[in-house]
């Protein structure tokens, strides 16, 4: 089956990404590298929980996917909030 | 066995009232209202399973109509009800006492919702026949009291209460371990079930390594040797009526847990584990007893007897006779209401002296007199003189002890008794005897009228021996014969 | 002074109400699916923490005017009420009934009293990580 192929290949690619994510996510050096990092981890953890829905077939890892999407796309944000202002909440 | 829906209500009356208290955090008249009704309550039904369970039968309950192995089972025992009026009445004593010296900030900041949402914790461990709902309980049970230990926020009692929570969060961890390793060998949570499917179990020597791990998480919890040193330390530091309920009540949950476990559960090796709860036991009272050697404040000479006293349950469930389990369950309903009865006058004697460091404190039996003698009949009912309950619970579990020929224990038990009421005269003596300093007179009956009617307890199952005794033997037998409730969990 | 960021602004308007609708959809398919009070109600929050971040604590209360710490007993106690009725009514706690009703649009569809436990806890985790979130915010 090519499409057994083809995902399979995807995972690894994507397994191979996260590893490289994580080495900056650790190294750094500086913060917008680990910013950066964190949310392309994000980003590939959807990826591959969609990838692995079309290797099974199944719906149920959608759910999951959209859910760390969001939370991934929240703490960017928190995120660059800090490293703008210096602090997430800003006071009136 | 019956099938009767309404014995969750011990633990839905704390739930509700929790809840209604929520709704109104600055009304605290009306707080306190709820929580003394909730509690109330709790305890009349508790005295009804009593007054139930007494006759031999064990009530059952399928939570949402699930049948017994697949859904969540509440089960009521002899030894459940038994724990359950015994931590009603301490509860109740310690709620009237917060009403008069927990203070409003507080009482603002949801003090009660808190308090009743662990005895919800604390009779859902009694009462559930499910070992993870059982952590669930136990969950509950600790969060709310990470709560009441931090709330007010001086700042070494927000150190000793951060130091209480990692450790009991470690303990949950293994707790959780162990649960999910039971699930592994029996595929079933049901205690009743697990029970069943623990006898046929092919790998007994992972069942005993199992065993152990339950023995550690609740020998942090119960605070037993070598797992105690976490308790003299942080009890201390909570305000007194804090103090009182988890001296009182909590760490016996652990104690309950223990006994529950080890005689339903684990009892495939008997010779191997109920030996080293012997040990641990005879080790437990002694350095208990030391511990409170060079401590020179009554709340610490008192956390470190908790240990102490734990040390002669555990010893009864070690001993595995009918009648050293008598003895531990005793001893058990004992402990609850003498040592929240010594918490409590310790409490009072810090508020009207603003202090419980003995070097600080001397004739307070002139003084104050109705609270030097409350203390003095708590105390010796704790070192175990006749006639108050202390007394029977020790002959016992001694008279226990030598019929199953184990006469090195025995001898320390004996040994830790006097130690006990050696440090227990120490306390009396710095703190009662001699000449009073300069204390105001005040009026503090309605502080100590909780303690005072827990040592007029204490007195009364001294009295009530007999009749008392046949209840616990009743209970003991019960758990002796586990048969009895996995017919009355899983059917027949 | 607080910098405003148009772009997050934009955003976070438009994608309020696609993560409350996701969140809706989690809440009421979660007696029989992966999904539930819990998730959902986490989600509820995301949204609510998005926009506390675009706009600003002040502006938030004004959209928003809920006392977030009311909501955990609300929500309690819609749980335990669900709890309580079976009781009640002989069968044992927490006891759910369900059935089929048909609907204008939505055609047949099956409905437990299981949702309103589901609701409850939804109240209950809205509530507790608004309050949470809040009061660091606040600072």
């Amino acid at each position: 089956m090519l499409i057994n192929v083809v995902t399979n290949f995807a995972l690894v690619v994507i397994t191979i990404c996260l590893g490289f994510c994580l080495y900056r996510l650790i190294i750094g050096p500086s913060f917008p590298d680990r910013l950066v990092a964190s949310d392309t981890i994000s980003t590939n953890t959807v990826a591959f929980l969609i990838v692995l829905s079309i290797k099974y077939t199944t719906q149920v890892f959608f759910d999951a996917a959209l859910v760390i999407a969001i939370l991934g796309f929240l703490s960017t944000v928190a995120m660059s909030k800090f490293l703008i202002g210096g602090s997430v909440f800003d006071r009136d | 066995m019956m099938q009767s829906n309404w014995i969750i209500l011990p633990v839905l009356f704390p739930l509700f009232g929790a809840i209604l208290n929520f709704f109104m955090p600055k009304r605290v008249k009306a707080q306190k209202l709820v929580a003394a009704t909730a509690l109330t309550a709790t305890l009349l039904y508790s005295i009804y399973l009593l007054s139930y369970t007494r006759t031999g039968a064990i009530a059952v309950f399928s939570a949402s109509d699930w049948p017994a192995p697949f859904g969540i089972v509440f089960a009521c025992d002899l030894l459940s009800a038994i724990m359950l009026v015994a931590s009603g009445i301490v509860a109740l004593a310690v709620l009237f006492y917060s009403f008069w010296s927990i203070g409003q900030g507080r009482e603002q900041h949801n003090y009660y919702a808190f308090y009743l949402l662990m005895l919800m914790g604390v009779n859902g461990s009694f009462l559930t026949g499910d070992i993870f709902n059982l952590y669930v309980f136990f969950e509950i049970l600790l969060i709310s009291s990470y709560i009441l230990m931090a709330l007010g926020g001086e700042k070494e009692q927000l150190r000793e209460s951060f130091k209480y929570m990692v450790i009991n969060i470690i303990a949950s961890a293994l707790f959780l371990v162990g649960v999910a390793l039971l699930y592994a060998v029996t595929g079933t949570l049901n205690m009743a079930d697990i029970a069943v499917k623990v006898q046929a179990a092919s790998d007994q020597g992972l069942l005993t390594v199992i065993a152990m791990i339950f023995m550690i998480v609740f020998g942090i919890k119960a605070a037993i040797f070598p797992l105690y040193f976490w308790l003299p330390q942080s009890y201390p530091t909570t305000p007194p009526a804090v103090n009182a309920a988890f001296g009182g009540l909590l760490a016996k949950v652990g104690v309950y847990v223990l006994f529950r476990i080890f005689t339903l559960i684990f009892i495939n090796d008997i010779g191997y584990t109920h030996s080293i709860l012997i040990f641990i036991g005879g080790v437990t009272m002694l350095l208990g007893v030391l511990g409170t050697v060079g401590q020179m404040d009554m709340r610490r000479i008192l956390s470190f007897h908790i240990i102490s006293q734990i040390g002669y349950m555990i010893l009864g469930l070690g001993i595995f006779t009918p009648l050293a389990l008598a003895g531990g369950i005793y001893f058990i309903v004992h402990n609850i209401i003498v040592k929240t009865a010594l918490f409590l006058t310790a409490g009072v004697t810090d508020q009207l002296t603003g202090t419980t460091d003995l070097h600080k404190l001397g004739g307070l039996l002139k003084a104050y007199p109705a609270l030097g003698l409350t203390f003095f009949l708590a105390g010796v009912s704790l070192a175990g003189a006749p006639p108050l309950s202390g007394f029977f619970g020790k002959f016992v579990l001694i008279v226990a002890g030598l019929e199953a020929q184990h006469y090195l224990v025995i001898a320390v038990a004996i040994g830790t008794s006097l130690l006990t009421l050696f440090s227990m005269m120490k306390i009396f003596r710095y703190a009662f005897w001699g000449q009073p300093r300069e204390y105001q007179p005040q009026k503090y009956g309605r502080f100590l009228a909780p303690a005072a009617i827990l040592v007029v307890l204490s007195l009364a199952m001294g009295i009530g021996a007999e009749w008392m005794l046949d209840v616990v033997s009743a209970a003991a037998t019960q758990l002796l014969r586990p048969e009895l409730y996995i017919t009355a969990v899983l059917g027949a | 002074m607080r910098s405003r960021s148009f772009i997050l602004e934009t955003v976070s308007r438009l994608v309020l109400f696609v993560i409350l609708i996701f969140s809706l959809y989690l809440l009421l398919r979660g007696h029989n699916a992966p999904g539930g009070g819990f998730i959902a109600g986490l989600m509820t929050s995301a949204t609510f923490v998005l926009q506390f971040l675009a706009f600003g604590p002040t502006n938030q209360r004004n959209i928003l005017p809920i006392n977030f710490r009311l909501l955990i007993p609300v929500g309690l106690l819609t749980s335990f009420t669900t709890g309580f009725v079976p009781l009640l009514l002989g069968k044992p706690f927490l006891t759910s009934a369900f059935g089929h009703a048909t609907l204008p649009i939505l055609g047949e569809i099956e409905w437990a009293t299981a949702v309103l436990f589901d609701l409850g806890v939804y109240f209950v985790v809205v509530g507790v990580t608004m309050s949470i979130i809040s009061a660091i915010g606040e600072e």
